[in-house]
């Protein structure tokens, strides 16, 4: 029994010793700092060696690109580690001079041979080398000239290599032997302070080698929560000061806190419905139609996002080159969906299969919405919950016939490519093939006027919809909840948020 | 003993590599490309395809199962898939806030669970025996990511007494052993209270009640003694599944513990990483059924013969 009160009082002990008040992330001392709360771990924080949104959120803050493109989104270029650069007549030959003012975190000089470095393992990495197959060679004249030959005439080019893939990492850090995943060596506003472990906590400090302006927010917390809800608490008690991907469900409690704020803005994220174009029903035009005019999207819209989010008729959506307005957004009209089913032959409708993945919570109401309207045209649809794995497999391998899916790129030719393109790697079942499609997505990538562009990839999407290999449903918001302290912050996509730019109230 | 301890340990191997195949089977039968995972949905099929073939993942079912055997037998978990580092060096990092959970959660369940099951039992049909009763069945109904989040919105934003999640040191871990510690409190609970009371109405009882025993020793020296050989096989069990299962509350709380390391392994199909996983709570569990059985022979000196 004493061995039992013993005990007791040991795990009580142990319990008060952990009491007290919480200790608030921010403002530790002097040093201004925000604790960002991430849904999962970063998997690597080296730029060519990276597919998930973390890992380039995180790495934003680490490494400079030649130049400023917001980190991939933008076509408003801006010098960065680049001051110029000069662009042959045909479009081939890209000359960027660079400082020579840069330094790495290590205390390294920043040279050509750096970037050189650079971009060919970008090319080689299997992670990151379809990004650049544009580029036929790379070479460094001298220490602050570099120099990229394309094969051919690609416009997005400045805009693609200020992207995060193309952040420049330390030659000397890379081939020296430490595992540069998660020893990080860049140039950026920040750099690692202590150990990088998957999954853990972790911590950037203000690089003093940083070329640019100090910023105000000297040291950035990371850490990893794989519950929103956790999250919003967090948020809401000060243990965090920052959770980007919130979902629609948070904003009531994110808005009724007045010491937080919130942050929206359109997504570069399609969610859309995909067809096995293989076989019939869906191989016959009038049959997509007619689903097209069953599907009352704004009804998809308020049902699975609370109206939170823009209806799409392409996608593209409205910040992004080639938007046009001129298709319909939402064609609903029962009558003719139930004219074009005649028209392919099935006047009495179809039963069918809808694939879902299940992990995407957003996806899954949707299919539950559909199922009712397209009820009404006598498609019985079987919604097909599938975990993300298996719904992957059987997409690549055509295993379905009606799929729900969801495609995130802020640049359009890359948009327009993996969906419309005959060998697009969204294009699944590469049934979808119209010579004239391939031919306008090739050229529009080439021209380098932006008018011209614009034009030509409004016309590809027309085409699109008029062909309907896929139905653009809805574009979500991105919705960010942070501490109101927190100044500057911009959403231009849910993988960068440049903590430099940000100010603190303390 | 140490003949039975080490016969024991033997008959692990079998069960081990049985385990082995099992796992490695389920995890190349299930659908979903690995090579897919690592390089993410937007990466083209020729890079997948050459990743899947530097990986070894091409290989015939055999071959690789032959080749992950190879490897074990040298200490060799293999390298993450995601991570790309080796899954020794995962497992290691992982295990220990695990067992620390675990072992703060049992500390919790034994120490509220048993005391409340004898007094509940010794007092039958009490007020707290009534409560215990209604607690455990609360309990054991309950969803541990609900009772978590409650614990959340109660301790952490409401009284700002413990941190909401992550893991900094042993005040992370309060709230979480609390909630899996309720949840293992009413099992031990149940059983202690069912167990005593079989044992209460045994005629040795009587006989030590007329010896006239004081009821203090009657319960804890001769009651107790016999009553306890079905909890230590239910704490056993729990600290056994806890090492493994604490999933869900590890990923309520953002702990990164050896469930959430399985959880996102499963997902992305990083099979090295749920093998060894696997692997180490199947050992783990077998050492603790041992010292179970052990601890058996010391309660009750009939079953050493």
């Amino acid at each position: 029994m004493k061995k039992i009160i013993a005990l007791a009082l040991a795990l009580a002990l142990v319990m008060l010793t952990g009491c007290g008040k919480g200790g608030t992330a921010s403002g530790g001392g002097d040093v201004k700092a925000v604790t960002i709360s991430l849904l999962s771990s970063p998997a690597s924080l080296d730029p060519a060696t990276t597919v998930d949104g973390h890992s380039m959120m995180v790495e934003t803050q680490l490494f400079n690109m030649l130049v400023d493109s917001d980190g991939g989104n933008s076509a408003d270029i801006k010098p960065d580690i680049a001051t110029d650069w000069t662009v042959s007549d045909d479009g081939l030959t890209y000359t960027f001079y660079l400082r020579d003012d840069v330094y790495f975190h290590n205390g390294k000089l920043l040279t050509a041979s750096d970037v050189v470095y650079t971009f060919e393992r970008v090319m080689a990495e299997p992670y990151t080398s379809y990004l650049a197959v544009m580029i036929d060679s790379v070479e460094a004249p001298d220490d602050t000239t570099f120099v990229a030959h394309l094969s051919y005439p690609f416009a997005d080019f400045l805009t693609m290599i200020g992207g995060i893939y193309f952040g420049i990492c330390c030659e000397e850090a890379i081939t020296s032997g430490e595992d540069f995943m998660y020893h990080p060596v860049g140039t950026g506003p920040y750099k690692l302070d202590g150990d990088y472990i998957p999954g853990q906590s972790f911590r950037f400090v203000y690089n003093e080698n940083y070329y640019g302006e100090a910023p105000d927010i000297r040291q950035i917390n990371f850490r990893i929560q794989p519950n929103t809800n956790t999250a919003v608490i967090s948020l809401q008690n000060g243990e965090v000061d920052f959770v980007p991907a919130l979902t629609v469900n948070d904003i009531s409690t994110v808005e009724g806190d007045d010491r937080l704020a919130l942050y929206q803005a359109p997504s570069y994220t399609i969610h859309y419905v995909c067809f096995n174009k293989t076989s019939e029903p869906f191989s016959i035009q009038a049959v997509r139609e007619a689903v097209n005019y069953a599907v009352n999207k704004q009804d998809l819209l308020d049902g699975a996002l609370n109206g939170i989010g823009a209806v799409a008729n392409a996608p593209l959506n409205s910040l992004q080159l080639g938007y046009n307005e001129e298709i319909p957004f939402n064609e609903y009209d029962l009558e003719k969906a139930k004219a074009k089913l005649a028209e392919a032959g099935y006047p009495n409708g179809f039963s069918c299969r809808l694939m879902v993945n299940s992990n995407n919570a957003v996806s899954m109401k949707i299919a539950q919405i559909m199922q009712n309207q397209l009820a009404q045209i006598n498609i019985a649809v079987e919604v097909e919950q599938l975990e993300k794995a298996t719904w992957s497999d059987n997409l690549d391998t055509v295993n379905f016939e009606m799929a729900l899916g969801t495609l995130n790129w802020a640049d359009t030719n890359n948009m327009v490519t993996y969906l419309y393109h005959s060998q697009g790697t969204f294009n699944y079942d590469h049934a979808y093939s119209n010579p004239e499609m391939d031919a306008m997505i090739e050229e529009a990538s080439r021209i380098l006027s932006t008018e011209e562009r614009t034009a030509l990839y409004q016309q590809i999407v027309a085409l699109g919809h008029e062909e309907l290999p896929i139905i653009c449903l809805l574009f979500p918001n991105e919705i960010v909840g942070a501490n109101k302290n927190i100044g500057g912050i911009k959403i231009v996509d849910n993988c960068y948020f440049p903590v430099w730019k940000w100010t603190l109230n303390q | 003993m140490y003949k039975y301890i080490m016969k024991r340990l033997l008959y692990m191997i079998p069960v081990l590599v049985g385990i082995v195949l099992i796992v490695f089977t389920i995890m190349y039968l299930s659908p979903g490309n690995p090579a897919k995972m690592i390089l993410g949905d937007r990466a083209p099929q020729e890079q997948v395809d050459q990743l899947e073939h530097e990986l070894g993942l091409d290989l015939p079912y055999i071959q690789q199962f032959w080749n992950y055997l190879k490897g074990l037998l040298h200490g060799d978990f293999g390298s993450s898939y995601q991570l790309r580092m080796p899954v020794f060096d995962i497992i290691k990092r992982c295990f220990p806030l695990t067992l620390k959970l675990t072992t703060l959660t049992m500390l919790f369940a034994v120490a509220i669970g048993m005391p409340v099951g004898i007094l509940s039992a010794v007092k039958q049909y009490s007020a707290l025996d009534a409560c215990s009763v209604v607690f455990a069945l609360l309990m054991a109904s309950i969803p541990a990511f609900w009772l978590g989040m409650l614990l959340m919105l109660l301790f952490s934003l409401q009284l700002g007494w413990f941190p909401s999640s992550g893991y900094e040191g042993i005040r992370w871990l309060i709230l979480p052993a609390i909630t899996l510690g309720c949840i293992n409190c009413a099992t031990i609970m149940r059983m202690t209270r069912s167990s005593m009371l079989e044992v209460i109405r045994q005629d040795f009882i009587r006989t030590a009640r007329a010896k006239g025993a004081a009821e203090k020793r009657v319960i804890f020296r001769h009651a107790l003694k016999n009553a306890i050989i079905p909890v230590i096989t239910v704490v056993g069990n729990a600290f056994g599944s806890s090492l493994g299962g604490a999933v869900v509350t590890e990923t309520v709380f953002g702990l990164p513990g050896m469930g959430t390391q399985i959880v996102t392994s499963i997902r992305q199909k990083d099979n090295p990483v749920v093998l060894a996983s696997v692997i180490v709570i199947a050992v783990a569990f077998s050492l603790v059924n041992l010292v179970v059985d052990i601890l058996y022979t010391y309660v009750d000196p009939r079953i050493r013969t």
